[in-house]
């Protein structure tokens, strides 16, 4: 055989292992359960019921690290590693292995391999992020959570004006968490001296869907655009053939998510709305400027904003609901009416309280400003970082007893793990 | 160098604020526990009691430690709390320690039983476990509990929460249950606005060092409730709180204090008689006292208990009785040095030593062991009230003594003689103490007219005594057929006495430098004693003071005041009140304790009822002034009247019963 064929062999060989385990713990249980079979003829539902097969913990990311390293051997864009450890150090580096970020090998290993010298500005760094990063998920995530979860759970009965602010919070509460942990991920990693890839860039700020892909879960985007968009032609074959490669992408993306169908079409929902966004680009075009509205202006990116922030959130419902009915049970009960006193009242007895409302926006307007006025939230821990002792301690102070105050933990709640560490 | 200090200070900072939320956070009325360290905190010298008992709830009902002191002039506290086990219990007595180390710390048993007793598994680890561990101070001995129990099915702990307990009180924030009191809490302070059970009970409790005193109730069933008896049938108390016996032991070795073990009587399951003979064989081992009271005891289930669980102040006050020889003897002093010294013998009437074992005696001769008659008039029986003497003879006296020899040591020494008159009939009987030289002729005597109750003598002994008569005589106008029944007899130097604070208490025959028998409106009657109403008139009568209220709007009262009480801070006081009538049920005898100011910070009060009163008030911080006297606010009416015949404050807590003379 010749060397680049086996070469090539051996690739597809070592990506068919791994994304066969990967496909073995995470999508043939569904599978199984989906057609109803079972290996000793017992209850096939019950069999393959998440709590009776044992996932290896973070095996999606580290599945898709050992692909994108393979495919980069294999492209001649890394020289590959002989030494085993050092391969399974990068494979399994501790912070990121529940909820990733996904890691480049050649961003990560140099930066596991040097030699560090402790800084306290790092450690300083370091801290700042990890407080931000409980906050997001113990403050903000974990209490929106409990509203959530109520509200899903009893959706029959709530009004539709209840119901959008859920899916709302849902959407809120799934970037807090997620950014949260990556937040702990990168600022556990800062004390090491080794610097993650920033996953998220203000992404509800989007403009398009297209746009909010560019800054949500920006490690996976960027790995599913390297590894199966680009490798599948990406825009180089013709309209049709893009169209149909960002929808199998966004297939990917929703089963790598989940094996159920609500993933599947999460993941084609966005896929129609890029789609769609470009077939109609011309003549939106068109209609702004027969209304008289300036490209660019900002007007036209809060309208843009607001239009991307509702489809996301919509397709977040598919995400979040068990299953396809609950799914669409949910969305129909939104348009059933708009009850304003429903938001008063009977409200706060699902879990979270009046006070823990005000917590929680004031909360959410403190990101909102700095999510607006600063570039990334790094540039604003930079900034704490730099100023004076006083105003440094009084900003570790605020973030730890908020943590402390407000978050969600302790005796008379429910532990809940990141949500992203179930994918 | 720097940055290392600075770690630090910020480290400092947090956990100031920590505690800082702590004390705003933590829900003031609702943790015994929190009260308990509150009111220790504003009276620090209640953590120096040489007498220091730990437990359960079942140490606070059944451990009263106004009745050691008023027995033994003894102070304790108790310490324990509801639902504390064991382990709660040794990481207590560790702080405890850490603040005063007392000679004698008792502990009672229930704790040992977290696992099976008649509350729940859930409710001892899930609730009582974190509220009493959470108050106790950062201790190796709390950690050590958190360490060993945190595992337990229920348990709500771990060491962020029990550590820093405003962790768990954190939604107080956004509820809206924090209040003004939050804010400025102190335990004095906040009395008059919680409304809680817990406070109420801790506020009671706290009057009386820490003893719950409660009113006996009748529990008809009890010998039902209670089917189990210990039968010495073993069973191994589980290791976890073996290990934490032990630590109490090691604990009280190390700091050189006296440990007792007891248990007090509640409806037990088999297993936890059973678990006793575990602990009996430890407390060998190691050579300490374990008592369990319902064996040692003869309880009466109609007066003694509360509840099922709980005993009553009687109850309490009968533990107590039984545990004092072993806490006095762990103290190293006997109870003699403590009580005024009785000079007279077999002064019991009820069950008086008798060694001629006759139920009657005639004419005259020894009756009982140490008390003579003259007479043939006098025939003596013993009934249940006290010794009787009826009169047979119209021309003879009648009496009733008992000599003194030796009496020469007590020439110069203020006597009082106190006598319980249970019954009579006949007035020329009367109490008497007479001196006598060498040869027995009378040099000086004193004597008081008889009545009902408490009768004393007051008498100066006069060089060149040499016996002393103390007794009943009558002399003169005698008719057959007059009797007296006698309970108690008893003579005191007066030199052993506690000190009596208030000045010209005694009523019938009061100093009066103004020389008037009535007295209207407000100021000064006889001396010291004043009134501050218009609504007061106060009349002298051969009973006692009499004052009748004429006001229908405001109170009436009589009081004295007892300036410069400041260094009675800390100290109980008893005021006794001899109260011969009275109408009208708002008058209340009271102890009020007031500040520089006069502004009254504690008042302890007792219903009026006939005969004599009793007032204990533990004297607290910030005392200047101390009123002591009788008192009616509210509901008053014109007519409402008092007659008193003494009054008297003295230190240590007593009850009627308990008063020595």
């Amino acid at each position: 055989m010749p060397k680049m064929q086996k070469k090539r062999f051996l690739f597809v060989l070592c990506v068919a292992v791994n994304a066969a385990i990967w496909f073995t713990v995470k999508v043939l249980p569904w599978l199984l359960r989906l057609f109803g079979v079972s290996a000793d003829g017992a209850d096939a539902n019950a069999e393959f019921s998440s709590g009776a097969w044992i996932v290896p913990i973070g095996i999606s990311y580290f599945t898709l690290q050992a692909i994108g390293y393979l495919t980069d051997v294999c492209k001649g864009r890394i020289e590959p590693e002989k030494h085993l450890w050092k391969y399974l150090l990068f494979l399994t580096y501790f912070p990121a292995i529940v909820q990733g970020p996904i890691s480049r090998y050649d961003k990560l290993m140099p930066q596991l391999l040097d030699t560090k010298k402790f800084s306290f500005e790092t450690m300083r760094k370091g801290l700042i992020l990890t407080l931000f990063g409980l906050v997001k998920k113990m403050v903000v995530a974990d209490r929106l959570g409990i509203f959530v979860n109520a509200c899903f759970s009893g959706y029959q009965d709530m009004s539709g004006i209840v119901l959008y602010l859920a899916a709302v919070s849902y959407s809120v509460q799934l970037y807090m968490d997620f950014s949260g942990c990556v937040d702990i991920c990168r600022g556990v990693s800062t004390l090491f001296h080794i610097e993650l890839v920033n996953n998220f860039n203000r992404p509800y700020f989007a403009t398009s869907v297209k746009d909010f892909w560019a800054k949500w879960h920006i490690s996976l985007s960027s790995w599913l655009r390297d590894y199966i968009y680009i490798p599948l032609g990406g825009n180089r074959k013709g309209r049709v053939r893009k169209y149909v490669n960002l929808l199998l992408t966004f297939l990917v993306s929703g089963l790598w998510h989940g094996a159920e169908f609500s993933f599947f079409l999460w993941g084609a929902l966005h896929a129609v709305f890029q789609i769609i966004g470009e077939c109609t680009a011309g003549i939106r075009g068109r209609i702004r400027e027969l209304l008289g509205v300036e490209s660019g202006s900002v007007s036209e990116r809060i309208y843009q904003t607001v239009i991307t922030f509702n489809l996301v959130n919509f397709a977040w419902i598919f995400f979040r609901a068990a299953d396809l009915k609950e799914g669409f049970g949910f969305i129909a009960r939104i348009f059933s009416g708009a009850d304003l006193f429903a938001l008063t009242g009977p409200m706060f007895e699902l879990g979270v309280n009046q006070g823990h409302f005000l917590v929680l926006l004031a909360h959410l307007c403190i990101f909102f400003v700095v999510e607006l006025y600063t570039k990334s939230q790094d540039s604003a821990v930079e900034s704490i970082v730099r100023q004076h002792l006083v105003i440094r301690w009084v900003v570790y102070l605020l973030l730890f007893f908020d943590i402390c105050l407000f978050g969600v933990y302790g005796s008379g709640y429910d532990l809940s793990g990141f949500m992203y560490g179930g994918f | 160098m720097k940055k290392i200090i600075s770690c630090v200070a910020f480290c400092v900072l947090v956990l100031f604020l920590a505690g800082q939320f702590t004390e705003l956070l933590t829900p003031k009325s609702q943790n015994r526990y929190y009260i308990l360290e509150q009111y220790l905190r504003e009276n620090p010298k209640q953590n120096e009691h040489d007498v220091q008992v730990f437990g359960s709830c079942h140490s606070y009902t059944s451990f009263n430690p106004m009745y050691l002191e008023a027995e033994t002039g003894v102070s304790a506290f108790v310490y324990g709390n509801a639902g504390e086990i064991i382990p709660t219990t040794y990481a207590r007595m560790a702080e405890q320690f850490d603040r005063y180390v007392p000679k004698v710390a008792l502990v009672e048993i229930w704790g040992i039983n977290p696992y099976e007793t008649y509350s729940t598994h859930e409710r001892v680890f899930g609730f009582y476990l974190a509220n009493n561990l959470e108050r106790v101070t950062l201790s190796r001995a709390k950690q050590e509990v958190i360490r060993d129990f945190s595992h337990m099915e229920y348990a709500d702990i771990n060491a962020l929460s029990m550590n820093f307990p405003f962790l768990n009180y954190r939604d107080r924030l956004v509820d809206g249950s924090l209040t003004e009191v939050d804010f400025r809490y102190s335990f004095e302070g906040t009395e008059p606005y919680s409304t809680n059970y817990m406070f109420k009970e801790m506020t009671s409790r706290l009057q009386y060092n820490g003893f719950k005193k409660n009113s006996n109730k009748k529990i008809e069933d009890y010998p039902d409730k209670q089917e189990y008896i210990n039968e010495g049938e073993f069973m191994e108390i589980e290791p976890d709180i073996v290990e934490y016996i032990q630590k109490i032991i090691d604990l009280c070795r190390e700091k050189d204090v006296e440990l007792i073990f007891y248990r007090a009587p509640y409806t037990s399951k088999v297993n936890e008689l059973k678990k006793l003979n575990h602990l009996r064989q430890i407390c060998e081992y190691n050579g300490v006292l374990f008592f369990d009271l319902e064996e040692e005891l003869s309880f009466n289930y109609r007066t003694d208990f509360l509840d099922y669980e709980h005993l009553s102040e009687i109850g309490a006050n009968k533990a107590t009785q039984f545990l004092m020889p072993y806490i006095l003897e762990a103290l190293g002093i006997g109870t003699e040095d403590l009580k005024p010294t009785n000079l007279l013998k077999n002064g019991g009437f009820t069950n008086p030593e008798n060694t001629k074992q006759q139920d009657v005696y005639e004419g005259a001769g020894e009756t009982v062991d140490g008390w003579f008659t003259n007479y043939s008039g006098d025939t003596v029986a013993l009934t249940p009230n006290g010794i009787q003497n009826v009169n047979q003879s119209v021309e003879t006296g009648w009496h009733l003594h008992q000599v003194i020899e030796d009496a020469g040591t007590l020439a110069g020494e203020s006597l009082i003689a106190v006598f319980e008159i249970t019954d009579y009939v006949g007035t020329k009987l009367r109490p008497v103490i007479s001196c006598r030289d060498a040869e027995d002729k009378e040099i000086w005597a004193a004597a008081a007219n008889i009545r009902d109750g408490k009768v004393t003598v007051n008498c100066a002994v006069p060089e060149g005594t040499q016996y002393i008569r103390v007794g009943f005589f009558a002399y003169e106008g005698v008719a057959a057929g007059d009797y007296i029944v006698v309970k108690s007899a008893a003579l005191y130097s007066e030199a052993t006495l506690p000190t009596n604070w208030l000045e010209n208490g005694n009523f019938t025959n009061p100093e009066n430098v103004q020389g008037k028998t009535d007295y209207k409106g407000v100021g000064e009657t006889v001396d010291h004693w004043y009134t501050n109403y218009k609504g007061d008139t106060v009349t002298l009568t051969s009973e006692g003071i009499k004052n009748v209220n004429q006001s229908e709007v405001t109170g009436w009262h009589l009081h004295q005041v007892i300036e410069e009480a400041g260094n009675l801070v800390g100290k109980s006081l008893t005021a006794v009140f001899e109260i011969v009538d009275y109408g009208g049920t708002k008058i209340i005898p009271v102890i009020s304790c007031r500040d520089a100011e006069d502004k009254e910070i504690r008042s302890v009060s007792a219903n009026i009822a006939d005969g004599s009163v009793t007032v204990t008030c533990v004297v607290p911080e910030g005392t200047q002034y101390i009123r002591v006297g009788l008192y009616a606010y509210e509901e008053v009416a014109p007519g409402d009247y008092v007659v008193v015949r003494s009054a008297a404050l003295y230190e240590g807590a007593y009850t009627v019963e308990t008063l020595p003379f």
